[in-house]
């Protein structure tokens, strides 16, 4: 060995023994915060003008540009109108967009960009969100994802709006089967990832207690083109009902390649299956109806939020209001009523927080594990929020499919709830 | 004397940087570097040896998921795991290398590419290794009383260097060790060897170099540093899914290497930078409309733009960054010159 590499060696021993005596600490808690008058304020909190800002990271490009661009646009005009109306107790909000592309990577980046300077953060997508759990997790930022994955609901900091997939599922068997009492045979083409697993799981939660036989399971990857081998076998197993826990993209070819076998189950659309661009070429009532328009009439979709223009909704009305003024391009749309939906649970989160005097993350973080019931003006099922945590809602909004009415959904039940769903354990 | 200067110059602003930037730009910096490492590797199969791979993607996921399972699950502390990442991965490449043995150009490309998606098959179907579809988390890097999870910071001195800056120190090290090694390698018989083995295989064989060992020897070399990189990147992101390794990483890191420069130290580094932090720079562009606006987003534009750069780097320099450098070295040289013999009259302005 020469001698310049054991001087070498001698040298990064010493190094790492003077830094071995450090180490690394704890942080000091977030800075940003101080008092104004009676009130405590956190990062994103500015007294002086009254101004919280909210954090929105969505995905106006890449693969679910198409979900995150009526998503965003809910969040946008939710606030804008929110501010309109004088705030919240004449406090306004500032909405930060960020398009992170469905990348966890860029998700990351712009969460270190806006998380110093946020009091709440909306997230787009589950694989994004996961990749910063941890972080808003000990920055105590309170979280509402757009993701229905059952996990949600044991992360206290997390403020999920909807019933998660699992649970969604396993109320639409129920549904259709009249609790057990029908025999039917049941099969589920389901897409071959994490939003795939959780509708199984209340699948097989749903076999379990129902007692229906299962006529198969068949899975796909995403992109898939062609489902003709899936389709197949389920008719040849001669199933009666059909799950979709499918994305628009495959529920189209899906149910068009059944019509065309002359197979005609009972199809049960999981909510992200449907789209209302699946009925007419854009969505809207009078526009062309699509080639698998007729294929879907009678199908029953777990739906995320009421149909769009259904006044029998009693939030519909403004929320049509608001769009009219604040989102005038905005095409029909679930997603951009679940995002409102969203707006709404923030701005009761923060209304609680303002109330108790604290807008420190810590207190914003209290006032959403205390709020208990948020009423969503029947645009979402009802969501609830306590400190044990939990799912936020076990009910499902039951739809069928009526190209008759606005948005193409019937609603059948506003709320059906069932032991099996009841039953569903989260945790896992 | 005068590389040494600059490569002084570089290192000492690498060295900064992380002070002189913002979180999110931090951030980006230390993907830009994580993913340096592994371009690096993937230059040396490349860039050096001439084999093109679309598996990539395939060791950065066996480095990831070797790092979270020892660091993890089975709680060994970084020093080990980030080294066994790249064990573990190197020896999926020596295995892999021998395809390179009867397949060439097109061919190998569409067996390497097989191999990602074999991989996306496994990852999405072993659950207790990596989570099965809905992903797992991964393991942050502790070594002894060092610990780079999030809110953990490191006071030296009067400075503070919070979770990113360490993550960035520490695949700054890495990527120094990288170039290093593939800067030695290139002037060593080996790395002859490879460029032998590039330029002509025949030709090569008839000069007496053992192609099988070459060959063999860049798929391990490339794929050890991958398994660095990708432990390292699933570790600072703290949370992946299977989907992650998709061809498309595999591609990027194809395109980092070509828009760097084929084959030279610097240019993996340099494509790295270009490829991973050109799409969220684009993003910042003042003059782009506000996010949420209708019509066309903002990440569609950096989308396309990024596109068409790609494009015209491999029309108009496939060289790459390096290459471009190298066209402007007899500008710069001319420039010094003047500037040396205005240096050489002071005195007239004096007097």
């Amino acid at each position: 060995v020469r001698r310049s590499s054991i001087l070498a060696v001698a040298a990064v021993a010493a190094a790492s023994l003077t830094l071995g005596a450090c180490g690394t600490g704890g942080a000091d808690e977030a800075s940003g915060g101080g008092t104004a008058g009676s009130l405590k304020t956190g990062p994103g909190v500015d007294a002086a003008t009254k101004t919280i800002r909210v954090g929105d990271l969505t995905a106006l490009s890449g693969p679910a540009a198409a979900l995150g661009k009526p998503v965003a646009a809910g969040h946008k005009a939710f606030f804008e109108a929110l501010n309109a109306r004088g705030g919240i107790d004449g406090w306004k909000v500032d909405l930060a967009i960020e398009d992170t592309g469905y990348q966890p990577q860029q998700h990351v980046q712009a969460f270190n960009q806006l998380k110093g300077d946020i009091a709440i953060l909306n997230s787009f997508g589950s694989p994004t969100t996961k990749a910063i759990q941890p972080q808003f997790q000990r920055e105590k930022l309170v979280t509402v994802p757009a993701s229905f994955d059952s996990i949600w609901g044991t992360d206290r900091t997390v403020a999920a709006v909807g019933t998660p997939y699992s649970i969604d599922v396993a109320n639409a068997l129920d549904y259709v089967t009249q609790g057990g009492a029908k025999k039917l045979k049941v099969g589920i083409i389901y897409q071959n990832d994490e939003y795939g697993t959780d509708g199984l799981r209340g699948f097989d939660a749903a076999k379990d207690a129902l007692g229906f036989t299962e006529a198969g399971r068949q899975s796909y990857k995403p992109g898939d083109s062609d489902f003709t081998a899936q389709v197949q076998k389920l008719k040849s197993a001669g199933a009666d009902a059909v799950v979709l826990t499918a994305l628009p993209s495959a529920t189209g070819p899906i149910v068009g390649t059944a019509a065309t076998l002359g197979f005609t189950p009972q199809w049960i659309l999981q909510g992200p299956a449907y789209i209302e661009q699946l009925m007419t070429k854009d969505g809207t009532a009078g526009a062309e109806p699509t080639p698998v328009a007729a294929a879907l009439e009678g199908a029953i979709v777990t739906s995320f939020s009421a149909p769009w223009g259904d006044t029998e909704a009693p939030g519909m009305t403004q929320l049509l209001a608001d769009q009219k003024r604040f989102a005038p391009d905005q095409a029909p749309s679930i997603y951009f009523a679940l995002a409102y939906s969203q707006g709404k649970v923030v701005e009761q989160i923060l209304r609680s927080a303002i109330r108790s005097g604290d807008l420190t993350r810590q207190g914003i973080l209290d006032a959403k594990a205390n709020l208990g019931e948020v009423d969503l003006g029947g645009i979402t099922p009802a969501v609830t929020y306590t400190p044990e945590g939990g799912p936020p809602s076990r009910k499902t909004l039951i739809t069928k499919i009526d190209a008759g009415v606005p948005g193409f959904l019937k609603v059948i039940e506003a709320g059906h709830d069932s032991d099996v769903a009841e039953g569903i354990d989260i945790s896992a | 004397m005068r590389v040494r200067a600059s490569l002084l110059a570089v290192a000492l602003l690498a060295l900064v940087l992380p002070f002189q930037l913002g979180t999110s730009a931090l951030t980006t910096a230390t993907f830009v570097v994580i993913a340096a490492i592994g371009a690096t590797g993937l230059n040396i199969l490349t860039g050096y040896a001439g084999q093109i791979s679309l598996g990539h993607a395939f060791f950065l996921a066996v480095g990831a998921y070797t790092g979270a399972v020892l660091g993890g699950d089975a709680g060994w502390s970084a020093a080990l795991w980030i080294p066994a990442a790249g064990v573990v991965a190197g020896v999926c490449g020596a295995l892999v290398g021998p395809l390179a043995l009867r397949l060439r150009g097109l061919y190998l490309a569409i067996v390497t590419l097989a191999l990602v998606f074999i991989g996306q098959h496994v990852f999405f179907n072993s659950e207790a290794l990596t989570g099965g579809p809905q992903g797992r988390g991964f393991p942050p890097v502790v070594i002894g009383p060092f610990d780079f999870s999030p809110g953990q910071v490191l006071r030296a001195g009067g400075l503070q260097i919070d979770h990113n800056g360490l993550y960035y120190y520490l695949a700054l090290a890495l990527l120094a060790g990288a170039t290093a090694f593939a800067w030695n390698l290139r002037r060593t018989r080996t790395g002859r060897a490879m460029v032998a083995v590039r330029e002509r295989e025949i030709a090569a064989a008839v000069m007496g170099v053992d192609i099988r060992r070459v060959k063999i020897a860049a798929f391990t070399v490339s794929a050890f540093l991958a398994g660095v990189g990708g432990a390292l990147y699933a570790s600072y992101l703290s949370f992946a899914q299977p989907g992650e390794w998709s061809l498309l990483l595999s591609i990027q890191f194809i395109a980092a290497v070509i828009v760097g420069g084929m084959g030279t130290v610097a240019g993996p580094v340099l494509g790295a930078a270009v490829v991973f932090a050109l799409p969220t720079l684009l993003k910042n562009l003042p003059f782009l409309p506000e996010e949420g606006a209708a019509g066309v987003s903002v990440g569609d534009l950096s989308s396309i733009a990024y596109g068409l750069l790609i494009v015209a780097f491999l029309v108009l320099e496939p060289r790459g960054l390096v290459g471009l450098a190298e066209r402007a070295g007899p500008l710069r040289r001319l420039k010094a010159r003047t500037v040396r013999l205005r240096l050489n009259q002071p005195e007239e302005a004096h007097s």
